[in-house]
């Protein structure tokens, strides 16, 4: 066990450092300047552009083959370049989806051709990718979605809707989830395609959220062709490739919550003139809490180590995972409403009124009540834990080994 | 604890009843969205239409202006109805927290003027005291009285850009030491500088108001005028808390009918223990809830001894209710609940309004614990 680098590491670290200090400007110590902008087209260029910069200069998705545009660098890098990158205002939200989930399935599972064609496009940021998972009917339960794909001479024609599709709007292409075999158990006639989202037939419709901004959509396919070289993986076989995605989704979401820390909370507290003085000690209603909330976040961290740990040494994480959100969501939404609390009266008033770093905590509020659900719900995070990691059983279900047209 | 017949009456059951039917046709949940987003509007005329039809607000005027002298169960029963109706009315700023400024105090002419029509909110009032957004209740007041006008700027004044008074905690200057009061003023017959604030439920809008000179009339009361606000502030408490029961009750229906009606895994969402559990839960603490707030409402009409204490139990109670049953259901909606178009938001965030508006949890936390601690200490 050791928490420092290595002496290559280290000098990783400040020549990643250095780079970061000549192309970025650093991360100011105030909360608003952590919450990214409004994602715009001027933002996703930007995006894009970073990304580029990043690619360019062999940063890019560290762990990655060159052939492929990556730097065939360690995982321990990886985590050194992300660690400096968080110090640094860049442009965060757009990419996550294709680079944390999306092309990561291809690697596993995609043709070399595939390969070859998208994940280099991905990686210097030509292509942005989102996730076509989630159905009207099917979220938590993925495998009952309906989206069919029917084999033709040509290829295969989409057509059905997803819904909650993120960043679909500004995407290239996506990674979709359909059912190709009706005969067929709900999780064993599914197929995995990669769409192009410029195709005829495809209908992007943004979706208003509680917040009043919009950086998911519905996505209506009517009748969309999709040549047979994009199907990734077998027919039918697509439900093992959604797994890895949500695993990967896991592994990249989790830990990249940006809420309230403990810091900032305790700055409002300060500020609110809660706590008089810098340290909490000795006041028990905000330090109880700031203590509890620091074991959280402080084993967080320390978890994600781990699980990195787990990955240098060529494992891949497993359930345990699903701890990381669990937590990190329920925590963002608690301390943004006990940052409000702290507020007293003002509490009623948007960062239009309290200011820049205001919006941390709305932050916190509205999007940790969001990521409670986003990408497994608590009760099926909880679920994974207890069944696949404590084996406990599964609750009765009538579904699973009926033919999936047979059912209601 | 004496005995005490722990349920509304038969009158006050027919009341409850004829309101909530009024108010589903008034003010369904699309009247509310319609206020929220037409930023033109201020409030709900409808709902306030249904709520003065009630006739609740003259419940606890006695008979000498008009009133019917029944004490505070009638509002209290109305504003559980308001609140689960998330009736956007200036009827909170007007009777919850105006009216008993008005109504402890000595002046009798303005009493005599003002509390009938305030009684249905034909004329509305409000109440203006903090000074900046993390001003509390103690904090000192630079808003001056001097010679029968007021010098000062408020913030976070509820319905504070139309109501047509306001009760404002001043200074007094008092030659040697400066001492605080209440005074009203009359909001249309001078001009006040008015703002719009950006709320985060603004179907229950704010203001900053900028009082720069306005005749003034100081209220004289039977005690200090800290005292006075104090108390005004359990009443206030008290009636919140039902408006919280109310709208929490609510939130618990959404979820639950949602958790009825969504299937997953071939069963709806709702045979699920997690969800059952986290809906039960949620019941018990509005049951908590409710019990705090009707005792509450009984130690608001006998003015008992026990009003500090009791105002606070159902003000914590209610907030801590309100804010998991919003939160709660709107995790029951999966993603639907986080969207615009559900109305989980418009429950999430007036849960949110209420847990603040007359100071959060941390604050009435230390009344409670005063209420319950503080004699012992003296003694
Ligand atoms: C901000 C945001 C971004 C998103 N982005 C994407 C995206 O880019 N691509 C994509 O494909 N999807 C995306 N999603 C969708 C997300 O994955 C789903 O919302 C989520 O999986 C829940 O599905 P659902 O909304 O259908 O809710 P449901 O599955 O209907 O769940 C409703 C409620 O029932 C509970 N429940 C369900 N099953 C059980 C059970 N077995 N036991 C106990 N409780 C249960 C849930 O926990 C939840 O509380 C996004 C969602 C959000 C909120």
């Amino acid at each position: 066990m050791d928490f420092e680098d290595s002496p290559e590491d280290a000098r990783f670290r400040s020549e990643v450092r250095s780079w970061l200090e000549s192309n970025a400007e650093p991360l100011g110590s105030s909360p608003g300047t952590r919450v990214a902008p409004k994602i715009d087209a001027k933002f996703v260029q930007h995006a894009r552009a970073w990304q580029q910069k990043k690619a360019q200069a062999g940063f890019a998705c560290i762990t990655w083959p060159k052939e492929y545009g990556g730097a065939a660098g360690t995982p321990i890098q990886d985590v050194i370049f992300k660690q400096e990158e968080s110090k640094f205002r860049t442009p965060r939200g757009v990419l996550e989806i294709g680079l944390g989930m999306c092309v990561p399935t291809i690697l596993v599972h995609g043709t070399p051709k595939q390969k070859d064609r998208f994940v280099r496009h991905a990686v210097t940021g030509q292509h942005i990718w989102s996730q076509l998972f989630s159905e009207p009917g099917a979220g938590s339960d993925l495998a009952g979605i309906r989206t069919r794909a029917v084999k033709t001479n040509e290829g295969w024609l989409l057509a059905g809707q997803k819904v909650w599709t993120s960043g679909a709007h500004y995407s290239d292409y996506g990674l979709i989830l359909t059912r190709t075999d009706l005969e067929q158990a709900k999780h064993k006639g599914l197929t995995m395609f990669i769409v192009d989202m410029r195709s005829k037939g495809i209908d992007i419709r943004p979706i208003k959220q509680m917040t009043g901004e919009s950086d998911f959509n519905e996505v209506f396919f009517e009748d969309v062709f999709v040549p047979d070289e994009n199907r990734v993986g077998d027919v039918n076989d697509g439900w093992k490739i959604a797994i890895t995605t949500l695993m990967n989704e896991r592994l990249s979401v989790g830990p990249n919550l940006r809420f309230l820390t403990v810091d900032d909370v305790r700055d409002i507290a300060v500020a609110s003139k809660r706590l008089f003085g810098s340290n909490p000690a000795g006041d028990s209603t905000i330090g109880h809490r700031l203590a509890f909330w620091h074991l959280n976040a402080m084993g967080l961290e320390l978890l994600s180590r781990r699980a990195q740990t787990a990955i240098a040494k060529g494992g891949i994480p497993g359930p345990e995972l699903s701890v990381s959100k669990l937590i990190a969501a329920t925590q963002g939404q608690e301390m943004g409403n006990f940052a409000i609390d702290l507020m007293g009266m003002g509490g009623i008033l948007t960062h239009q009124e309290l200011g820049d770093d205001w919006r941390m905590v709305e932050r916190s509020w509205a999007w940790g009540a969001a990521m409670r659900i986003a990408g497994g719900t608590d009760e099926i995070l909880r679920n994974i834990i207890a069944e696949r990691v404590l084996g406990l059983p599964a609750e009765h279900r009538s579904d699973k080994d009926v033919a999936f047209g047979a059912l209601e | 604890m004496p005995w005490v017949n722990f349920d509304f009456s038969d009158e006050q059951k027919i009341l409850r009843t004829s309101l909530r039917r009024a108010l589903e046709n008034a003010c369904p949940l699309s009247e509310v969205r319609r206020i929220f987003e037409d930023e033109t509007e201020t409030f709900s005329n409808s709902a306030l239409l249904a709520f003065r039809a009630s006739g609740a607000g003259f419940a606890p005027l006695t008979v000498d202006y008009g009133g019917l002298g029944l004490g505070f169960l009638e509002l209290c029963v109305a504003a559980e109805e308001l609140g689960r109706a998330l009736a956007p009315t200036p009827v909170g700023s007007s009777l919850y927290l105006a009216a008993p400024a008005l109504q402890d105090s000595k002046s009798e002419a303005l009493k005599q003027e003002i509390l009938p029509k305030l009684a249905t909110v034909e004329v509305s009032g409000t109440l203006a005291l903090a000074e900046s957004p993390s001003w509390r209740i103690g904090d000192p007041i630079a808003t001056q009285l001097h010679n029968g006008r007021v010098y000062g700027r408020k913030t976070l004044v509820p319905h504070g850009s139309h109501a047509d008074f306001a009760i404002v905690l001043v200074n007094e200057e008092n030659t040697t030491d400066p001492q605080t009061g209440l005074a009203y003023v009359d909001l249309k017959s001078c001009f006040v500088e008015k703002r719009n604030l950006s709320s985060v439920d603004p179907t229950l809008p704010v203001a900053e108001l900028v009082l720069d000179g306005c005749g003034a009339e100081k209220l004289e009361y039977d005690c200090s005028a800290d005292v006075a606000l104090s108390r005004l502030l359990d009443k206030s408490a008290v009636l919140y808390a039902f408006e919280q029961v109310g709208g929490a009750g609510r939130a618990l229906e959404l979820g639950r009918d949602y958790a009825m009606d969504r299937r997953a895994f071939g069963r709806t969402i709702g045979s699920y223990q997690a969800i059952k559990h986290k809906l039960a839960d949620v019941y018990a603490m509005i049951e908590i809830a409710r019990a705090h707030a009707y005792y509450g409402a009984w130690a608001l009409t006998t003015a008992a001894q026990d009003l500090p204490r009791a105002a606070a139990a159902a003000r914590l109670a209610a907030t801590n209710a309100f804010i998991a049953a919003s939160s709660v259901s709107l995790h029951v909606h999966g993603g639907f609940g986080f969207t615009w178009e559900s109305d989980c938001h418009l429950f999430y965030r007036r849960a949110r309004h209420l847990a603040s508006c007359i100071g959060s949890t941390l604050d009435w936390e230390n009344r409670l614990l005063t209420a319950l601690y503080h004699e012992e200490e003296v003694n």
